[in-house]
């Protein structure tokens, strides 16, 4: 497992998509903590309810900042982590590279975790990135701040979203294996299924039901997360479902690797 | 008899299709194994089930005297079918990828670059290799961590005659020096019967015959062709030699179908005899026509 990792990482680091996608979402994580910044009042309706109808005041600092980063770049990290995955993950399949190592006595499931752990390494990278050029530019622009109670609960709760994420989409790359159909189904895909659910939503709410399907979709869990006056019952919900995501689809391609030929 | 491999009733099937059917193989340590067949017989198929590439639908695969087959997999080097290339790598950036996997050193990775002529390539991506140097470089990976079996698939596909010689003396050198054993699989059945030392006949999914080199030499010996200048005479002084000879007078010569192995004494008796031998052969013909008859139409 120790050749693999170390092959499948130094893949990774010659791979230059890679530092693209990550250029891109650094200069994405900039804007949206522009947009932030210069945004006087957040604009949330939860928000404004809890605060008995004041417009609450954001929290102006570094930590402030990371806190919140995640909540504006909800439907952007994912899409760039998922190009990101498809191109390294698919490559190997594209080139027939796979077979070398499949011939060489490297089972199925120990390709399988070692692609799943350097997936989970570009989605530390991102985020961390995010996170770091967050904090810097709200301490710059603001203070430095403290973190609040919710903080680091918060942060690590958006980090296994994030890991959830990584698992959906490592799960389209393994079974989709070609790389213009996985970038279809992540970009398009998803933006698709949203598109149904809010559909699906509506309908609900013109028959007076008091249930959202929107809120099951994982890309909600991360905007939620970004706001640090989420209630814990919806926190609960995000925790448990990005646990549940990330196992059921990481399994799901494990099954589906394990049978995979070439 | 050490086997390296042994396959035990494997089957594959495609859909309708059996690609494998029922094949029963065996390859002796430091045999150069030639599986022969026509496109689509079901070489290539036979091929990844041995490396594990796809699962056999049924049977099984014995490495090595049956050790734990992905452990024994790590001592076997394959090529198969196109080349599993880094595209955009160099040839030196393809085998440090792989040579992380298979465990070796910079220095061996110079050597192989040198075997296999690829040495002088510099940062050339692969995607613009020809087609010969692609087959070179997915040789080279084969060559990885000196692996104690190379099974290579059409090896020497879209390389030229002096590539095709290359591929061929490094076959017959690491046999040679280093006890490698091959298993090659190819429709060309000239090259093969150049290196191989022993064939396994595979034609619609199934093993039709394993036959050793020297035992096929020995069956395909058997035609002897004898151009004469008196040919009637010539089979006479034969038959007063050779009481048994089975002999028959064609156009081109006298075919000879027993006594084959004594060439050399036949020739010394007619020439003797006052008659002008002008060829004396082994039908080749022979060799081609045993295959032909077991690969099938």
């Amino acid at each position: 497992m120790g050749a693999l990792l170390k092959y499948e990482f130094h893949k990774l680091v010659r791979q230059k998509s890679f530092y693209v996608c990550v250029a891109i979402i650094a200069l994405m994580a900039l804007i949206n903590f522009l947009i932030w910044a210069y945004t006087p009042i957040k604009f949330n309706l939860l928000d404004l309810l809890l605060s008995g109808g004041e417009m609450p005041e954001k929290t102006s600092s570094g930590f402030g900042a990371m806190q919140e980063a995640m909540g504006g770049l909800s439907s952007q990290l994912p899409l760039m982590l998922g190009i990101a995955l498809a191109i390294y993950i698919i490559s190997d399949y594209s080139q027939s590279t796979i077979k070398n190592v499949y011939a060489r006595g490297f089972t199925r499931t120990e390709v399988y975790f070692a692609k799943f752990l350097v997936s989970l390494a570009m989605m530390l990278t991102m985020f961390l990135l995010v996170m770091l050029l967050s904090f810097i530019g709200g301490t710059l622009e603001f203070e430095v701040g403290k973190p609040d109670g919710t903080f680091f609960k918060l942060l690590s709760t958006q980090l296994l979203v994030c890991a959830a994420i990584t698992a959906i989409e490592f799960f389209i790359c393994i079974a989709v294996k070609n790389l213009p159909g996985a970038i279809v189904i992540i970009v398009g895909g998803t933006q698709f299924l949203l598109n149904i659910l809010q559909l699906i939503d509506l309908i609900l709410a013109s028959k007076d039901i008091d249930f959202r399907i929107s809120k099951l979709y994982i890309g909600s869990f991360l905007s939620d997360l970004g706001n640090s006056a989420i209630e814990t019952p919806r926190f609960l919900f995000c925790l448990i479902g990005a646990v549940v995501y990330a196992a059921a689809f990481l399994t799901l391609g494990w099954l589906i690797n394990r049978k995979s030929e070439k | 008899m050490e086997y390296v491999i042994e396959t035990h009733g494997l089957y594959k099937r495609y859909g309708h299709k059996l690609a494998v059917n029922d094949v029963s193989a065996h390859v002796t340590r430091g045999d150069i194994y030639g599986l022969i067949g026509k496109n689509g017989a079901g070489k290539t198929s036979l091929m990844k089930l041995i490396l594990g590439i796809t699962y056999p639908t049924d049977g099984d695969v014995t490495l090595f005297g049956g050790e734990n087959v992905n452990q024994a997999r790590r001592r076997i080097g394959s090529l198969i079918e196109e080349p599993g290339l880094f595209k955009a790598c160099s040839a030196r950036e393809n085998l440090l990828r792989f040579s992380m996997l298979f465990g070796t050193d910079k220095k061996e990775i110079d050597g192989i670059l040198e075997l296999v002529g690829l040495a002088d390539t510099g940062n050339k991506p692969a995607k613009a290799f020809s087609q010969g140097m692609k087959q070179r470089l997915g040789i080279a990976i084969a060559l990885l961590g000196n692996p104690e079996v190379l099974v290579l698939d059409e090896p020497i596909n879209g390389l030229d005659p002096a590539g095709i010689k290359e591929i061929r003396d490094t076959i017959l050198r690491l046999n040679h020096e280093t006890g490698v054993t091959f298993i090659i699989s190819s429709h060309l059945l000239d090259e093969l019967a150049k290196v191989v030392t022993s064939d396994g006949i595979i034609a619609e999914g199934k093993l039709v015959e394993e036959i050793s080199a020297a035992k096929l030499t020995e069956k395909c010996s058997r035609q002897a062709k004898i151009a004469v200048s008196d040919g009637e005479k010539a089979i006479r002084i034969l038959k007063e030699k050779y009481a048994d000879l089975n002999a028959e007078l064609r156009g081109d010569g006298i075919y000879l179908f027993n006594h084959t192995d004594k060439t050399a004494e036949i020739n010394t008796c007619l020439v003797t005899a006052g008659i002008a031998v002008s060829e004396l052969t082994r039908s080749g013909q022979d060799f081609e026509q045993f295959f032909i008859e077991r690969l099938g139409d």
